[in-house]
């Protein structure tokens, strides 16, 4: 347990012909947290370093060539210096590459257009030819009225042509379901022939492209097509040459535009500074005890030239947070950053959740089999998934915690126990199972603590399942636990308030507890002593509080009940299990035979969806229990994250 | 008789979880949306909105409890 890292508050005066010099230091030292200046009457915001403008220009063209040509990224480039010369340099290069696939790109669209019309003429000449007719039996006659196009069907269709005029020739053709007409007729019977082929659906051709075109269609289409395919190779092979210029370049862009983004990192930063005539302030925060270290390194490079202070820390100041944590804790603080970073003088909670989150999701989950299954899930997942690590490596000690109480609860997939014969061959094994007595049937039971199906306990009249019980004692230790901290936090305000607003809940629940002690004939005491102690913890309370703490008071309560989930939860989760095991899959599996297949899949079916809803349930139950009763006690939040300049972000 | 009042025990927990689940659905479904909502504002409002979200979970946990409590009756 430990409070975030603690941070100071320094100013660097720096001259403006030094700027550039502290700026690449700081990047690569990557500790200050800057206070960006806002403009007031004093001081006007700094500007942007040379080259600013011209990297960006070089930036917007190299990331438009990474999004067309779909060039991945790459994290880490080599440094180089970046001067104007390199700049020029850069663009030069850039713009030629630009202007290279640009040229091959309108050459491919000059094609793609040519490719159109061919394809279009081609399958004019088609229809022509599927219609055994020449290509200027087409041409557009004064006397004659010319229909192309697709109908529905043909039937009686001549008849109704020749009832109108005898003066025509009609061509019909089929091709699987595309009835393909050809209709020539006197002009002055256009309009009718138009009405007939209206009944048939008529849908019309273009044949714009063939007119003045003479001879055998069947030459002519094989001529076009042969166009066609000479223009589709030239693209593929334009398409080739571009592709084999990206493979060329990718490299090179992509790690230009890493280089010039941090670059442009640096040249922008100014922005954040403020300045005077000559000279350029930087404020920020850094982590203590890197202040001497950061002082060496910035006033090395500058010989001297430097003014760094370190400046009182204010009330309204917003202290980033920088949580310090072991590697082991550290997955944790996601859950933190879920809800809400601590503030800097508050106790950072990751250690007490690495302790309980796993426990609480164990006993919820406890089983050995879905254990295993899940902890191999999330290592799976991790290596699938480095984004979500942190949330995973939490997962996976949860899952071991699991597998632990799993031993506890003495389950593996739900099943508590297993029939004589497979027992004896397990003990054969070397397990240490023991025999029982359920049903009037002898069973071999793994060996276990608490039977958390069948474990009761009777208490105030009830049989209560002891991992419900258990639940409550946890809940009423966590409680508390949030209390002390909730205590640790406020003694800077002071005991007295610290006492009132915290201590003041443990006794009255420590009053509680002596009120219930002789009811369960724990052991006697007055209850005159317990009803003061109540009393005087509700005035403690009602001090700390107000009337906001009296209207809490069954909060105490609920907070405890609410902790019942621990057991409510695995007990559903078991009864799932059970339900699969010896409801739905044993009647298959005493048939024998072909049902076997049938019951390993139900089995198979229900635990996947079992071990789906434990993973869900007991995650959300476990992490709002520490959100909701747990942080609510003590936890204030509203801390900014720490995210000094330089740092690549992830 | 006993298998009659067996029965009338498992109607009482049945209803007794059963309704607690509709309250908490009936309760969570209007948080929910409202968290989905503010949350397509801001992202950063995931932790909270989960955390209303799951609130009324806990009347259904009670639900089962007392229902398991009403069971132990009939033993």
């Amino acid at each position: 347990m430990s409070k975030p890292e603690k941070m100071s508050k320094i100013r660097i005066v720096v001259a403006n012909q030094q700027l550039k010099k502290v700026i690449d230091k700081l990047y690569e030292l990557t500790v200050l947290h800057i206070i960006s200046h806002n403009k007031d009457n004093e001081l006007d915001i700094s500007s942007p370093l040379e080259n600013n403008a011209k990297i960006a220009e070089i930036l917007v063209k190299a990331k438009a060539v990474m999004a067309n040509y779909n060039i991945k990224e790459i994290k880490s480039a080599k440094e180089s210096k970046i001067t104007t010369e390199f700049l020029e340099r850069t663009e030069k290069k850039i713009t030629d590459i630009i202007n290279r696939l640009a040229q091959k790109d309108n050459e491919i669209h000059e094609l793609e257009a040519q490719l159109q019309h061919k394809t279009e003429l081609f399958q004019q000449i088609e229809v022509l030819n599927s219609l055994y007719l020449n290509l200027e039996s087409y041409d557009k006659l004064q006397s004659i009225a010319t229909f192309v196009g697709y109908i529905k069907h043909d039937e009686e269709l001549k008849e109704k042509i020749t009832a109108i005029t005898t003066k025509h020739k009609i061509h019909l053709s089929r091709n699987g379901k595309n009835r393909t007409v050809a209709l020539f007729i006197e002009k002055d019977k256009e309009k009718e022939a138009a009405e007939i082929l209206k009944q048939y659906n008529f849908e019309s051709l273009k044949m714009d492209l063939i007119n003045g075109l003479k001879g055998s269609s069947v030459l002519h289409s094989t001529r076009v097509h042969k166009e066609v395919a000479a223009i589709e190779h030239e693209i593929h092979q334009l398409q080739r040459d571009c592709k084999e210029i990206i493979s060329e370049e990718a490299h090179y862009i992509s790690s230009t535009v890493t280089i010039l983004e941090i670059e442009s990192k640096k040249t922008e930063i100014p922005l954040h500074f403020a300045k005077t005539q000559d000279t350029t302030i930087i404020s920020g925060w850094v982590p203590a005890k890197l202040l001497q270290h950061i002082n060496c390194e910035i006033e090395d490079i500058t010989n001297n030239s430097i003014i760094i202070e370190t400046l009182e820390q204010e009330k309204k100041d917003k202290i980033p947070i920088k949580l310090k944590n072991a590697r082991l804790i550290k997955p944790f603080e996601f859950f933190l950053r879920l809800y809400t970073l601590p503030n800097y003088k508050e106790i950072d909670p990751s250690f007490l959740l690495f302790i309980t989150f796993p426990i609480f999701f164990g006993i919820m989950l406890g089983d050995i089999g879905y254990g295993i299954t899940t902890a191999l899930l999330f290592y799976y997942l991790k290596k699938k998934m480095p984004s979500a690590k942190d949330l995973l490596n939490v997962m996976i000690i949860a899952s071991i915690i699991s597998i632990a109480f799993g031993f506890v609860f003495g389950e593996f997939f739900g099943f508590e126990y297993v029939s004589e014969q497979t027992g004896e061959t397990l003990i054969n094994l070397g397990l240490p199972l023991h025999k029982e007595m359920i049903e009037n049937e002898v069973v071999y039971s793994f060996p276990r603590l608490i039977n958390r199906l069948h474990g009761e306990v009777h208490l105030l009249g009830y049989d209560i399942h002891i991992v419900l019980l258990l639940g409550v004692i946890i809940g009423i230790i966590h409680l508390n636990l949030a209390l002390l901290i909730g205590f640790l936090n406020e003694l800077h305000h002071g005991i007295f308030a610290a006492i009132t607003e915290k201590l003041s809940w443990m006794l009255f629940q420590v009053g509680i507890f002596l009120l219930i002690a002789p009811m369960i004939n724990l052991f006697y005491i007055p209850s005159y002593i317990s009803i003061g102690i109540i009393i005087l913890s509700i005035i403690l309370i009602y001090k700390g509080e107000g009337v906001r703490g009296l209207v809490e008071l069954p909060a105490v309560f609920s907070t405890i009940l609410s902790y019942l989930r621990l057991g409510a939860v695995g007990l559903a989760s078991v009864g799932l299990a059970v339900v699969i095991n010896e409801n739905l899959a044993h009647p298959f599996l005493e048939k024998g035979g072909i049902y076997i297949a049938i019951a390993i899949l139900i089995m198979i079916l229900g635990h996947a969806i079992n071990i789906a809803l434990g993973i869900i349930g007991p995650f959300l139950h476990s992490l709002r229990l520490h959100y909701v009763e747990f942080f609510s006690r003590f936890y204030k939040g509203g801390g900014i994250s720490y995210k000094p300049f330089g740092k690549i972000e992830e | 008789m006993a298998a009659e009042s067996a029965g009338l025990v498992a109607i009482g927990a049945g209803l007794a979880f059963g309704l607690s689940a509709i309250a908490a659905a009936i309760a969570e479904k209007q948080i929910g949306a409202a968290a989905v909502g503010a949350m397509a504002e801001k992202e950063e409002l995931f932790g909270k909105g989960l955390i209303l979200t799951v609130i009324p979970e806990t009347i259904v946990i009670f639900g089962l409890v007392v229902a398991i409590l009403i069971i132990g009756l009939a033993k």
